[in-house]
């Protein structure tokens, strides 16, 4: 395990250190160590990431990496940062979204008001809008709807509303809107068409329920036939029902899972 | 001409005789003397026979004369007479032209009720009838009654329309006794779920069910008379058979009656259909403690076990209105009434909306608010 560490602390300092030399000129924030980008790509969402870092004080970073190499998403993901921290001098303030591209497994890590900024509830919203476009390899687009959350997300949180299970969506809130028009007007007109049915009372009879006897059973029997078993993996939900953010004790908080 | 129509006529004052629903006897319009059906058959039975007969000897001499004006190159065409018969009405002497199938009317010209029992000579006689119960007045007030509460009927169908025609009819219908017998195949299925871990199970337990057996049924009606819609006769049903009589013209007088003119064989399959959809959702009513029951195969056959012919009392009523016409019919017996109504598309709309917005806009706040 250690030497395992080890080996990943040199492929991430040896990764930082190159892109060190090759952008000496300017800060980075995506970096695509798994090679998933082209450059036009990687150069549009630095721009991207730049900007919201410096409207809202807070860094975002968007990484892919070959693989986690027997560790954990979020293990790898603070050893990013830390990495960052130390050779690119990333603030206390950050948001990253890590992609581990063998085990197709991703973490948002936040810190500091990053950790304000992006609730549990804020980085499932978050992971909901990427986890499409990646699960379709859909890298550039996926980081996008990243980025675009994280605007939005810090506009709110720079405004003392973070977004959290109590804030729900303005989207959300609409939908629910039109859902809740589109219901009533469905009660609307199955009350109305029971009336205009009462308008006509002429009606073939299909049955003869009114002339029949008894129903005599002559043979009858009901005999197993077979049995299906369906097991449907259901993963754990985190209970975020209360809003807030989990932190852990090295002060940052994350979101993991697979695309 | 031989005579082949009979009216009735009070043995008191030969004013013209109507079988009344409500003291179930002829009742006479002018001196208002009743008599039993039994008195007035009694009575008549002479005449009946001799209308019989007639309207034998009448149809061979109608043909005839049809001949002998076709070979003068005077006979109406096919076409104009197509479906028409004619008569001499007995009181007044007055030509009247009927359907073929008409069997009681009432005179144009003196108004008084007619009869035709060579309509129901032979193979034709009905073997039973249901007399009228209702008259015209309670017709007229069940249609009235039957306006109320129908909130997307016009104002003005309501207070502008009248009634065009109300006819009492004794409608021609074959009652069946027949049998379902047959067998069904279905697939029953039981679900249960539960947990394990990180997993949700679903067990689903397959059974194979079967039925076999046989549903018999006793009257099915069905109009056997191609001038009446086949929705409003079924839609008029049940009839109290215990009510059914032995068929008598004397219950004819005052009312119209046609004879059939749909046959037994025809009749058959609408007959069937009724009676094997009865037998389908009997059979799959047995087939319980399932959770899902799906029908795999059906397969049923119908005997038949016997078709009387009856005449069975419905009130016919009609009204016009912005150029449609609306046909109302109501059981002449039990006084259910059915017919289609115009419906007010302001009104309709207008519920829809009062019903839609305080809804949409409760939902919508409660919708915020969680």
């Amino acid at each position: 395990m250690t030497k395992k560490i080890i080996s990943i602390i040199f492929a991430i300092v040896l990764v930082f250190g190159l892109s060190v030399c090759a952008y000496a000129e300017e800060q980075r924030f995506v970096f695509d160590e798994a090679s998933i980008l082209t450059y036009d790509e990687i150069e549009e969402l630095n721009a991207k990431a730049k900007e919201i870092t410096e409207t809202y004080g807070c860094e975002v970073y968007a990484i892919t990496f070959p693989g986690l190499d027997g560790n954990e998403a979020w293990e790898l993901n603070e050893m990013l940062y830390a990495e960052l921290k130390e050779y690119y001098g990333a603030g206390e303030d950050v948001v990253i979204l890590m992609l581990a591209m063998e085990e197709r497994q991703y973490d948002i890590m936040a810190r500091g008001f990053g950790n304000t900024a992006f609730t549990d509830y804020g980085k499932d919203v978050m992971a909901e809008k990427f986890l499409d476009d990646f699960a379709n390899d859909d890298w550039y687009w996926g980081f996008y709807d990243y980025m675009a959350t994280c605007d939005e997300f810090l506009a709110m949180a720079v405004n003392g509303e973070p977004f959290d299970v109590d804030s729900d969506e303005g989207g959300s809130g609409l939908f629910g809107i039109i859902i809740a028009i589109v219901i009533s007007c469905l009660i609307a007109f199955a009350v109305c068409s029971i009336l205009r049915a009462q308008m006509k009372t002429a009606r073939i009879a299909t049955e003869a329920h009114d002339y029949q006897k008894e129903l005599n059973l002559t043979n009858q029997y009901d005999r197993f036939s077979h049995r299906d078993i369906k097991r449907v993996y259901n993963p754990p939900q985190e209970d975020n029902d209360n809003g807030g953010t989990t932190v852990n004790s090295g002060g940052s908080s994350h979101k993991s899972g697979g695309f | 001409m031989a005579i082949d129509i009979t009216n009735h006529k009070c043995p008191a004052c030969t004013g013209p005789l109507h079988y009344a629903g409500a003291s179930g006897m002829l009742e006479c319009d002018y001196c208002g003397s009743k008599y039993s059906v039994e008195e007035i058959e009694k009575l008549y039975a002479e005449d009946v026979a001799e209308a019989e007969e007639g309207f034998e000897a009448n149809e061979i001499k109608k043909e005839k004369e049809k001949a002998e004006f076709e070979a003068m190159g005077m006979e109406w065409s096919e076409e104009e007479t197509k479906g028409m018969k004619t008569y001499s009405c007995p009181s007044c002497g007055a030509e009247l032209i009927c359907d073929a199938t008409t069997a009681a009317t009432s005179c144009p010209y003196c108004g008084n009720p007619t009869v035709i029992p060579g309509q129901f000579t032979g193979g034709l006689k009905p073997d039973l009838v249901i007399p009228f119960k209702l008259n015209k007045e309670q017709a007229i007030k069940a249609l009235e009654n039957y306006y109320k509460g129908k909130v997307f009927l016009p104002k003005a169908f309501k207070e502008h329309n009248h009634i065009e025609e109300i006819k009492g009819v004794y409608v021609p219908f074959w009652l069946c006794d027949c049998e379902m017998e047959g067998s069904a195949m279905y697939k029953g299925a039981n679900t249960r779920s539960w947990s394990e871990g990180d997993y949700d199970i679903t067990e689903t337990t397959y059974f194979n069910v079967m039925r076999e057996g046989s549903l018999g049924f006793e009257m099915i009606p069905v109009d056997a008379s191609t001038k009446m819609p086949d929705a409003h006769m079924d839609a008029v049903e049940p009839f109290d058979y215990s009510e059914l009589k032995p068929f008598s013209t004397a219950y004819l007088p005052g009312f119209l009656a046609d004879k059939y003119d749909v046959s037994q064989e025809a009749s058959m399959a609408r007959i069937s259909e009724r009676a094997e959809n009865s037998i389908k959702s009997e059979m799959r009513n047995t087939v319980t403690g399932y959770s899902m029951v799906m029908t795999e195969r059906e397969n049923f056959k119908f005997n038949n076990k016997g078709v009387k012919y009856a005449l069975l009392p419905v009130w016919m009523l009609s009204t016009k209105w912005n150029g449609k016409n609306f046909l109302f019919a109501m059981n002449g017996q039990t006084g259910k009434l059915i017919g289609d109504l115009p419906v007010d598309k302001g009104k309709f709309w207008g519920l829809f909306a009062a019903i839609a917005a305080p809804l949409a806009i409760i939902s919508s706040l409660i919708w915020i608010l969680l």
